[in-house]
């Protein structure tokens, strides 16, 4: 399988070289902004980044696998344009945050990872998303098996109206998972923090559970399917502050084993709980480019662009 | 944790994905051919429905002569021009709107009067010609008939004619004669103002009514009940239908809406509104044939009004109430609230509020609901069994206190008789009130599109 | 403004008089909003009557139902009615065990079910989930449209097309009367109510659920039928117990097409009775009101009305019940 890899090296030549993924070298030293941005944007993620990218990338020598990669990634809604080709890595096992104001197509992009947009009347997608070697967009790559293996948090908690325990087995049974389906709930319920809450209940309507624990309920759901990625459409944002530490701790214990792509408005919680950080950003037609991207703490407190920093500083809203 | 990670090793998940979306697609195809073959073994069925009834209700070009209670009556053979009268009429009610249409294509940005005023001055002219066609048409065709029955109609003097004509001959000869001229004035005031999908309906709906007018045999329409099929008519349940339509829409409408404005703008939440409400919901789904007990009870031996017009078009009224009530509810409840709020911050009362802003704003709903109401009440025929209503009607009824029939009473009628002769003007009369149903249901469909004001 | 309106005395007994006005105006109504004219009074009581004239057409329904059906009870015994499976109100010796005409009623309303539940539960997954808006738009109109025919013609149908049908499957042997070709056409009759009320119901399932089904990896058939379908399930159930209740209720239809046979334990392919035809086979001859015929009819209305009722109360029980609460 062919497995994309983006080493970034300060002031080196692009390179393409395998490397073991599993060690993880942090490095954190981070170069100055070059003044020639499109140039060293361009020589810094090598060869997967197209000549013509505008946004800004910052240099970072942590050696990471990529997950996904995104090439000229744009969508639309009918004839409306909400991204305009965006193109960056998704590291895996990393926690990823994409930030930007509203409507600047935060959502839109984490809908396109596991093509929910195709239930989207006149919705369409250009470009590639590749993953593991196949790009998702591909009308021939089944939609269905893409949101096996990249499953979603959404922003309302949505457990369906069935029992706790139903709930996480539904992906399962329709899978057609054939191990022990206790286990697997057992399981799933432990790593989303729950278990202990809800295992003399399982067989409660899911919900009449708390808004926190519907939404670690629906984390469950999507972890009992073994995904690979899991995307989180703001999962924080309709809880209080209690139950949203909650999910972040679990967002930081899950990035051990999945990779994680989470769209936040609070810039807080970007700060966090990600590793990564991608800037988006709405032109003047509304159409959503990226602006930035770069290991979140570089972001935070080195951004490039004078856009991100009006954003992180609170000059957007 | 657990021991094992799912993660490790082969995951025991077997998605058999492509078996899936092959069963889901399965099942589309499945849904898809049962609805489509519910559809088509309704199809065929009308399709059968029109080749018995069509018999009856077009003529087939030979002329007879029937003797029915000692009148004379004349099937006359279609006349030589109306063949081509009728081909060239479509014909004639699209040019203007090609006309328009290439003026359009010509010259952008025509100014609203001006476009109006060609709209006008293209089907003007039109319908002038058609109805000049028509009435020599007509001329000719009275002459015949003149001839036929024996009146001396050698002058041809059109006028001598209608005054000869027979009640029904004389409405058709008027309503055809203005119907279609009139409806393409109104279409080409539809066209001119851009309101493009009447626009092609209308003159579509002329056409056809022109081409159906003019293959009509007016004798099943005007002849009232007989004991032999042939001579068996549907005169007498038409006027009787409508005749309680009337009645029972002057009933129905104004007590349906008053109780929706009373629910909606007068009452508070409480157990009463509730009660109400919840009773207005039961008895919707009340069978209708208790409602022809209630209406044989009440209105046909307490209140006397005898097996009556007037008697089944209020049993009627009640029956269809509900469906008024629900649909003006509906119809107020979309009124927006900032509405009534900014007709109470002048001062206005709540009448007021009610009569000059709610009312004219829901009115339209309130229409369609009525006329909706009023096509559940053509087709009912249970409670007018109930209460007794005839079938055997040959009078025309003169006031509400007379006995009458409706189609569907004539219709059920003729099913049940053993020949197969009353079976074919069964299917004739279902065609008829199937035909006023659609054009109903069509009037409250455009009505309430037409209606519908985004805010 | 106060330039071009100066005060002077003339000004001042304006202002006195509006005040005035104003005071009356501003007195605290009792109805808590807004002064009602003695006009506006008398339209208010006007509407009121209006809609409690819902309520005097159920009282007036059980009243005349009542009176008539005790004076039925006071001639026959209520066990001969409720107790007996014979009936046989139009001969000399005269029976009126309503079971057979209950009989009659449940055979066809079960029929018109099992041809309308599939039917209509399909069409309802189908424009609910599956079909493009633009099919929908078509659709639905021409099942609201199919709801309003008379039911006089689905009895022509019954009789003079799917009849003969049946009657070239199952031989020539079978009346032209009877059970099966009256309960396809009720189920035709019925296919629009559930149709219609379950993709309500089903439309009404928030998006977020069929989404999260959909991040799951499941098919759109496994959205529709274990997500969907279930979380609707009370407007589904009520839809098909509202449709029972109309197929129970049905008439016309049944009346032309079923046969005059109020028999008990009779099969599908021969000809049954319904309580609806049995009243009328009752109005349609000369009945005197005093005679038992004539009472008996009411005492079957009775049972008719209660039975539609009492399934309408369950229908709304259902949906209110089990609805399940999304925030």
């Amino acid at each position: 399988m062919a497995r994309n890899f983006f080493t970034v090296m300060r002031s080196s030549a692009p390179t393409r070289t395998a490397s073991p993924a599993s060690n993880q070298t942090p490095s954190g030293q981070v170069t100055a902004p070059p003044p020639n941005m499109k140039q060293d944007a361009a020589a810094g993620v090598g060869v997967h980044l197209d000549p013509n990218l505008e946004a800004v990338r910052h240099d970072f020598t942590e050696e990471v696998e990529t997950a996904l990669q995104l090439r000229n990634v744009s969508a639309f809604y009918g004839s409306f344009q909400a991204i305009d080709k965006m193109t960056m890595p998704i590291p895996r096992n990393r926690v990823t945050a994409l930030i930007g104001p509203s409507g600047c197509g935060k959502s839109t992009l984490l809908r396109c990872f596991n093509r929910m947009n195709d239930l989207i009347p006149g919705a369409r997608i250009e470009g590639e998303i590749e993953f593991e070697g196949r790009n998702l967009i591909d009308p021939n790559v089944d939609a269905v098996e893409v949101r096996r293996r990249i499953g979603m948090v959404f922003q309302k908690p949505n457990p369906f109206p069935k029992s706790i325990y139903e709930n996480v087995a539904f992906g399962a049974r329709i899978n057609g998972y054939s191990g022990d389906m206790d286990r697997l709930v057992e399981d799933s319920l432990r790593r989303a923090a729950l278990w202990d809450e809800v295992k003399d209940e399982l067989d409660k309507s899911g919900l009449a559970l708390s808004g926190g624990q519907q939404q670690r309920l629906c984390i469950a759901r999507a972890i009992a399917v073994q995904p690979e990625i899991i995307l989180m459409d703001e999962p924080a944002s309709a809880l209080d502050p209690v139950a949203t530490l909650k999910i972040e701790d679990l967002m930081r214990e899950l990035a051990e084993e999945y990779t994680i792509v989470v769209v936040t408005h609070n810039m807080q919680q970007a700060g966090r709980v990600s590793d990564y950080t991608a800037f988006l950003l709405a032109g003047e037609e509304r159409v959503g480019r990226l602006v930035e991207f770069g290991p979140t703490q570089d972001i935070f407190t080195n951004p490039i662009d004078q856009r991100t920093e009006d954003y992180i500083t609170g000059r957007y809203g | 944790m657990s021991a094992a990670t799912p993660t490790a090793g082969i995951t025991p998940y077997a998605p058999r994905i492509r078996a899936r979306r092959g069963l889901s697609v399965g099942f589309m195809v499945i849904a898809l051919l049962a609805i489509t073959a519910s559809m088509l073994m309704l199809g065929a069925l009308i399709v059968e429905i029109a080749v018995d009834g069509a018999a009856r209700l077009f003529t087939d070009g030979s002329a007879t002569v029937q003797e029915v209670r000692g009148e004379t009556l004349i099937d006359l053979p279609t006349p030589e021009n109306m063949n081509w009268l009728a081909w060239a009429m479509p014909v004639a009610i699209l040019l203007p709107f090609l006309g328009l249409r290439v003026v359009r294509s010509l010259i952008a940005d025509i100014p609203a009067l001006a476009e109006r005023a060609i709209g006008f001055a293209t089907t003007l002219p039109v319908a002038v010609f058609v109805h000049i066609l028509y009435v020599r048409f007509e001329s000719a065709y009275y002459i015949e008939y003149a001839k036929a029955i024996g009146v001396d109609g050698a002058s041809g003097n059109i006028f001598q004619l209608f005054a000869e004509a027979s009640g029904f001959q004389f409405v058709r000869l008027i309503v055809a004669g203005l119907i279609l001229p009139l409806g393409i004035i109104a279409a080409g005031w539809f066209w001119s103002n851009r309101l493009r999908r009447p626009s092609l309906l209308l003159p579509a709906i002329a056409t056809a009514a022109w081409v159906v007018y003019l293959f009509l045999d007016p004798f099943f329409l005007s002849s009232y009940p007989s004991r032999l099929p042939a001579q068996a008519g549907l005169f007498s349940a038409i006027t009787g239908t409508l005749y309680m339509m009337v009645i029972t829409a002057a009933v129905a409408f104004p007590l349906g809406v008053g109780a929706a404005i009373y629910l909606e703008e007068y009452a508070r939440r409480n157990w009463f509104s509730r009660m109400i409400q919840v009773n207005i919901s039961n008895l919707a789904g009340v069978p209708s044939i208790i409602y022809g007990l209630l209406g044989l009870q009440v209105f046909v031996r307490v209140l006397e009004f005898e097996r009556s017009v007037l008697a089944g078009a209020c049993t009627m009224a009640l029956l269809v109430m509900p469906i008024i009530i629900v649909s003006a509810q509906e119809a107020l409840r979309t009124v927006p609230p900032s509405m009534r709020e900014a007709a109470y911050a002048v001062g206005a009362t709540r009448w007021q509020v009610i009569r000059f802003h709610v009312l004219p704003y829901a009115f339209g709903g309130m229409l369609t609901g009525n006329i909706l109401a009023m096509s559940r009440a053509i087709g009912e025929t249970a409670p007018l069994i109930a209460i007794g209503a005839l079938t055997f009607i040959a009078f025309l009824a003169d006031s509400p206190t007379d006995d009458f029939t409706v189609m569907p009473i004539q219709v059920f009628n003729w099913v049940t008789r053993p020949q197969s002769g009353f079976h074919e003007i069964a299917a004739s009369g279902i065609i008829v009130l199937m035909l006023v149903l659609l054009v109903m249901n069509a009037a409250a469909i455009v009505m309430r599109q037409r209606t519908r004001t985004d805010w | 403004m106060a330039a071009r309106t100066p005060d002077g005395p003339q000004q001042d007994t304006v202002r006195s008089l509006l005040a005035e006005l104003w005071r009356d105006r501003l007195q605290p109504s009792r109805s808590g909003s807004g002064r009602e004219t003695p006009a506006g009074r008398l339209i208010h009581g006007a509407l009121f009557v209006t809609a409690t004239l819902s309520a005097f057409v159920t009282i007036g329904i059980v009243l005349v139902l009542i009176f008539e059906t005790v004076e039925f009870f006071r001639e026959v015994p209520f066990i001969d009615f409720f107790g007996s499976t014979k009936w046989s109100a139009l001969f000399a010796e005269k029976q009126f065990g309503v079971w057979a005409l209950v009989w009659g009623t449940g055979m066809i309303a079960l029929i018109g079910l099992a041809v309308a539940i599939p039917l209509g539960l399909m069409a309802a997954v189908f424009l609910s989930e599956y079909s493009p808006p633009r099919l929908r738009a078509i659709v639905k109109p021409i099942l609201e449209i199919l709801a309003g025919v008379p039911t006089v013609v689905f009895g022509y149908f019954a009789l003079l097309s799917i009849s003969p049908v049946i009657r070239d499957i199952f031989g020539q042997d079978v009346g032209i009367y009877n059970a099966l070709s009256a309960g396809i056409v009720v189920g035709l009759m019925i296919v629009p109510i559930i149709a219609s009320l379950s993709e309500d119901a089903m439309r009404a399932v928030p998006r977020s659920l069929r989404e999260g089904a959909y991040a799951l990896g499941s098919t759109r058939m496994e959205v529709s039928l274990r997500v969907v379908l279930p979380a609707a399930f009370s407007g589904v159930v009520a839809s098909i117990i509202l449709a029972f209740s109309r197929a129970v209720g049905e008439t016309m239809a049944v009346t032309i097409a079923g046969g005059g046979n109020p028999q008990f334990g009779v099969g599908p392919l021969e000809a049954v009775q319904t309580m609806t035809a049995m009243i009328v086979q009752l109005s349609l001859g000369d009945t005197p009101t005093t005679s038992i015929e004539f009472k008996v009819l009411f005492a079957v209305a009775m049972t008719l009305f209660v039975l539609t009722l009492g399934m309408n109360f369950i229908a709304q029980w259902v949906s209110h019940r089990f609805r399940e609460e999304y925030e």
